[in-house]
């Protein structure tokens, strides 16, 4: 299969990578590991450049591989994670106080569903619609629908009306770490 | 109050602006990376149709070499015709390893230890031809289930073990309800079963076995109805056989045929000779196991009444479509 011109391949990195990478660390959590998601996609995407070169199938194709890709990460069974044997293990801090909104936000996130999650990415930070949301997750509207519905409500019982304004800001306050 | 949709969309909003680690893709690594699965793809996909050809070819000579228990091609004007019936089926040539069990042979040149006994396609077919006229349906000739262990393989006429056969015999297993024959012959068991024994000699051992005469030199000197042992210690069968039958048929060929009874134990044999020394034919017919000499036949395994006659021995050995036995091959 051809692959895509060098140029133009550098070009889409370049443009979409940082934003797929805010994406990707909004579902897992972690910067580093939403630097190898969002690598991953894009491998996915040159492999399959014959099938998806149209300009209005990227955005689409790299979205819908990166939340696949996600999935998969957080379906992969213990025995194929890495697991770090010196300490201190790379787990993150409970106690850790968010620094911003995002920080409070993915803080919020990682303790919900996985998939409530993911609809929630798609609908309030990719803005994406209802049929665009199940296009991309390959389900019903109506699951989307009752998924963004029951997420909202688990993340708005978690994080409630607080914002970073309303922690103590702390120098010594670590933002969160890991994958959950 | 906010509603849930208000509250997220707030909140997702000012996420955007916060700090983020710096970070730039690497884009070669992707392409390298691309590249190298793309690749691995072709290989992988150029390995699979290697390997499915290969599986092809494979099959497709063995199926052309007639390697095992596949069938031959049909003879011309040979009816190929599938069917629902278990008759139908049976008929072409490459049922004959189902229902005959070959088992006996000899060679012309015996070099060679491992022998694989081919069965020529004239073989296949007159063998075939002589159980459906004996049943129809098949539905009493039992077949052989499992297959026989032995290596067995149809091969065309011509072929060199074929060409190297100078006898060759089969056992075909006879009940009323067709059960395999590997459950008819079990150690133990009490079913009714019925032995047909089906020998094909070339010119020279057919010569030996007695041209003219009517004494079965054949498997059915195997059967004895009442065995005694004589004063040299060899099994003889007090039970003596009929006066030879003999009929020459259109060909030319010569139709030997004898019974012998005892009871509602039967034995039937029939010989046929074709003209010009080329070989001889025989279909021995017991309604019984095999006996041991010392004990007899088992009264409780006798078919009966009697299913095949003499008279339908003759009816089949009669066929004018009978080829020469063996001659096909030379």
């Amino acid at each position: 299969m051809r692959g895509p011109d060098e140029k133009e391949f550098a070009e889409l990195v370049a443009g979409r990578s940082h934003s797929l990478r805010r994406t990707a660390y909004l579902i897992c959590g972690d910067w580093h590991q939403a630097e190898d998601l969002v690598q991953t996609a894009l491998v996915k995407l040159y492999c399959a450049w014959g099938k998806v070169n149209r300009r209005d199938d990227l955005d689409a194709y790299l979205r819908r591989t990166l939340v696949n890709v996600c999935i998969d990460e957080k379906r992969r069974g213990w025995w194929r994670r890495e697991w770090p044997t010196s300490a201190p293990p790379d787990v993150p801090d409970t106690s850790a106080v968010p620094v911003d909104d995002r920080d409070l936000l993915v803080s919020g996130l990682r303790r919900i569903a996985p998939g409530q999650r993911a609809v929630l990415v798609l609908r309030y930070w990719e803005d994406l619609d209802v049929e665009e949301t199940a296009r991309v997750l390959g389900c019903s509207t109506g699951t989307v629908k009752s998924q963004t519905a029951r997420g909202l409500a688990a993340l708005r019982a978690v994080v409630g009306d607080r914002t970073v304004s309303d922690t103590p800001s702390s120098a010594d306050t670590s933002a969160m770490k890991g994958c959950s | 109050m906010k509603t849930d949709h208000e509250w997220a969309r707030e909140l997702f909003e000012r996420s955007r602006q916060g700090e983020e680690p710096a970070w730039v893709a690497d884009h070669a690594a992707v392409v390298h990376t691309g590249r190298r699965r793309n690749r691995v793809r072709a290989v992988a996909a150029s390995a699979s149709v290697l390997v499915t050809a290969a599986a092809v070819a494979v099959v497709a000579i063995g199926v052309g070499a007639g390697v095992g228990r596949k069938p031959p091609v049909p003879h011309p004007g040979q009816s190929v015709t599938p069917g629902p019936t278990k008759s139908a089926e049976a008929t072409g040539p490459s049922a004959v390893l189902d229902y005959a069990g070959f088992g006996t042979f000899g060679t012309v040149n015996s070099g060679g230890k491992n022998f694989t006994l081919g069965i020529s396609s004239t073989t296949a077919r007159d063998t075939m031809r002589l159980l459906t006229e004996l049943d129809p349906a098949l539905s009493h000739i039992a077949k052989w289930t499992p297959p026989l262990p032995t290596d067995v393989r149809l091969v065309p006429d011509g072929d060199a073990m074929a060409r190297n056969l100078s006898s060759l015999g089969a056992t075909i297993w006879w009940t009323d309800s067709g059960i395999p024959a590997v459950t008819a012959r079990a150690s133990g068991t009490e079913v009714p079963t019925g032995t047909l024994i089906l020998s094909f000699a070339d010119a020279v051992n057919g010569s030996q076995m007695g041209t003219g005469s009517c004494a079965p030199h054949g498997a059915s000197a195997d059967y004895l109805l009442h065995p005694t042992l004589t004063p040299e210690r060899h099994w003889t069968d007090t039970v003596q056989w009929s006066p030879c039958t003999k009929a020459t048929l259109p060909d030319g060929s010569t139709l030997l045929s004898q019974t012998k009874s005892d009871g509602s134990l039967d034995v039937a044999d029939v010989t046929r000779k074709f003209p010009g020394g080329r070989g001889q034919i025989e279909l021995a017919w017991a309604n019984f196991p095999f006996p041991t000499p010392d004990l007899g036949p088992d009264p409780k395994r006798v078919v009966s009444p009697n299913p095949v006659t003499v008279d339908m021995l003759v009816a089949a050995m009669s066929d004018s479509s009978l080829a020469s036995p063996l001659a096909s091959g030379r």
